[in-house]
Parts: structure tokens; C-alpha cells; sequence
């Protein structure tokens, strides 16, 4: 089999040095770019994303990203959401004031709550590193990026906003901060997103790397 | 080029507009208030700036909570009493701040000992903790130290051997 060669998509925010490290260390050969023909001429895509949601989507049109996720999407070449990326593949998000995102999975995003249900005040961004589990036991994580992990692998999370993905099929691990339950992975045909960083989560998340660069 | 936060201090407090600017550009996250604290009265801190130089006359905790309302995603606060000191957290300030503000706290300054930890997180409810000295001179290693915090019953992530 041929040498995997990745992009990641450079949209000017974020940190997108660890993400390319991760799928070197998983044998890829990786592109960091927002040349659309080199995305598109790409084995695999990574929408890579830290910063404000809003922020994020303006650089994704400025750049004329967008009509290029969707193509990718078109293409069915696998496309792999990181935090923010994740959370740019749903339809709208609340994060300072609302905001349209790529609508690839339906569902919104909205801030952590900063109380548990029971009325405790909880830390907000969302740091460290959490447990998750599968959302659906019945139907498991056979084929998909999450196929070599095991229920309960902790992973690294850093965020202040979470999805709410409106079809539970799209939802396949969650982790609980204080009492509410977070969507942890997503994924829907070719397309995953991961709220937590795979690139930051040693083994764990190297798992789903090379998963996802099959 | 890689960086996944930064910490900013002596220029948060000379325009505290940079902390907006940076958490609309780069998620609040990625914004961490560092303040650097010095004890000038019963439960009475002032910030300073410049590696701890120079004063500011701004409470702490008034600093810390318009910070969070400004954007800052989490806080670095810094004992500059305890700071090289080994004696121990400043268990007192992190308390005042963590049961102020919203955001995460990464207690700073003075971990002579691993129960140091446990001490700034269970009393001072600190969400993080800086060390360095204690690694630098071998008093303590990691693998120990999250072992010593595990079984206090913190929620530290099991030990994973590289």
C-alpha cells in the first residue's frame, strides 16, 4: 500500500504542529495547506481547528475553503475534524453570538454549562484529560475510527463548547464532565470529528490516527 | 509554531483589551491570565508585573475576576512569596481566586514536597499545578507524584509507560 498523504487545512488559527507530528508518527506523508487542489488531490483531510468558532468560519469562506470541505466530502476522501474542526462540521454554534458552520452533521453547539444538574458551579474551558465511552453499546465502534480503542481510554480535552449532534446514529463516544455528557467522537459516512486531540493523547489517540489514515 | 497556549501578564495589565483580541481570535482557551501575586495584608494580594518587579496596586482577585469576564480561559497564578521557596503552595491565595472566578486554576509557586499537591487542590481547589524545582532537584518524579495524587482519590490519569 502506498504512503498515506494527508492534509491538514491551514486556515490561520490554531496550532497545527502536533496534529501534523501525530500523522507523520502514524506514517503519512502530510500536506499543511489551503491550496484547494492540493486538499483535493489528497488521500485524507484534516480540518484542524483552535480558536473562536466564529473567527474560524470567517477565514474558512475568506479563503474559499468552504465549497473545498464540501467537495472533499463529495469525494468521500476521509475527513477528520479536530476540537474546533469537530465542532465547524455542524450547522450553527453560539459562540459569541450565533454563527453558521459547514453543516455537514446536523446538530448545533452550544457553551459547557457551568453548573452541574444538581446546581454545582463547574470550571469552564473544559481541561484534561477524561474517560470516554461508547454512546451506543449495542451498536459498538466496529468500523470506525474508534475500532481499536477500548470503552473507558482517556483522552485530552480542552474546550469551552460542546455539539449536540441532533441524530444519535452521528454520536458514537461521549465522556462526562461533571454530569453532563459530551460528544466525544462523531462521525457520519466518511467523516469524523473528534472534540478531544488525538494528537495530544498518546497511544489512545495515535490509535485513531492510524485508523483514520487506512 | 506549535504553541497550544500562551500566558500573558505585564501586557495584560498595561492593556487589558489584548485579552479580548486574544480569546475572539483564538478561543478563550488558549488564553491564560498569568498573575503574578505578592501578599500585602491579611488575605490581601497586589499583581505585579515585569517577573515580579514591579507593582501594579490592582487587587488580585478584583484582576482575576475582570480578566475572566475580559476572555482569559484559565489562570496561572503565581505566589511570589512561596515561589523557590519549597514551603509549600500558597493554599490561602488560590483559594480566594478559585472560589471567585469560573475558570481553571493552575496553582503556581512553592511545591517542596508531592503532598504539596494535594494540599493546593483538596484546600486551595486548584485545577492544575506548575512544578518545577521539586523535578529539577529530584525531590520528586512524576510517576510518584500522580501516584501519590491517585491514591488521595484525585482524578489524574493512569500512569502510561511510554
Amino acid at each position: 500500500m502506498s504512503m498515506p498523504e494527508a492534509t491538514i487545512i491551514d486556515y490561520g488559527v490554531g496550532n497545527l504542529l502536533s496534529v501534523q507530528r501525530g500523522l507523520e508518527h502514524c506514517g503519512a506523508k502530510v500536506i499543511v495547506t489551503a491550496d484547494s487542489a492540493k486538499i483535493l488531490n489528497s488521500s485524507h483531510v484534516v480540518l484542524p481547528g483552535v480558536g473562536a468558532f466564529a473567527n474560524a468560519m470567517e477565514a474558512l469562506k475568506r479563503l474559499g475553503l468552504v465549497s473545498v470541505i464540501y467537495e472533499v466530502v463529495q469525494r468521500k476522501i476521509p475527513l477528520l475534524g479536530i476540537c474546533l474542526g469537530m465542532q465547524l462540521l455542524f450547522e450553527e454554534s453560539d459562540e459569541f453570538g450565533v454563527t453558521s458552520g459547514l453543516g455537514l452533521i446536523s446538530g448545533r453547539v452550544i457553551a459547557i454549562p457551568d453548573q452541574t444538574a444538581l446546581g454545582v458551579s463547574q470550571k469552564i474551558p473544559h481541561i484534561g484529560w477524561r474517560s470516554f465511552q461508547q454512546s451506543n453499546p449495542l451498536i459498538g465502534w466496529e468500523n470506525t475510527l474508534l475500532q481499536d480503542n477500548c470503552p473507558g481510554e482517556t483522552a485530552y480535552f480542552v474546550h469551552s463548547f460542546m455539539a449536540m449532534p441532533s441524530d444519535p446514529k452521528n454520536r458514537i463516544a461521549d465522556c462526562f464532565y461533571g454530569d453532563h455528557k459530551i460528544a466525544a467522537v462523531i462521525c457520519r459516512d466518511q467523516i469524523t470529528g473528534c472534540q478531544f486531540h488525538p494528537e495530544k493523547s498518546g497511544e489512545t489517540g495515535l490509535k485513531i490516527l492510524r485508523r483514520f489514515l487506512l | 509554531m506549535g504553541a497550544d497556549k500562551v500566558a500573558v501578564n505585564t501586557a495584560a495589565i498595561a492593556n487589558a483589551q489584548l485579552i479580548s483580541d486574544i480569546s475572539k481570535r483564538f478561543g478563550s482557551q488558549c488564553m491564560v491570565l498569568s498573575i503574578e501575586a505578592k501578599q500585602v495584608g491579611p488575605a490581601r494580594w497586589e499583581a505585579y508585573t515585569d517577573n515580579g518587579r514591579e507593582r501594579t496596586g490592582l487587587d488580585v482577585v478584583e484582576w482575576a475576576k475582570r480578566g475572566v469576564i475580559m476572555g482569559a480561559g484559565e489562570i496561572l497564578l503565581t505566589s511570589i512569596d512561596r515561589e523557590g521557596t519549597r514551603k509549600g503552595f500558597d493554599v490561602a491565595l488560590i483559594k480566594a481566586i478559585s472560589t471567585e472566578v469560573s475558570v481553571p486554576i493552575i496553582a503556581s509557586g512553592g511545591m517542596g514536597k508531592p503532598e504539596d499537591l494535594l494540599d493546593v487542590v483538596i484546600n486551595g481547589g486548584a485545577d492544575a499545578v506548575a512544578m518545577a524545582d521539586i523535578l529539577h532537584y529530584k525531590r520528586g518524579q512524576i510517576c510518584n507524584i500522580r501516584a501519590i495524587a491517585k491514591a488521595a482519590g484525585l482524578d489524574v490519569r493512569p500512569y502510561e509507560h511510554a
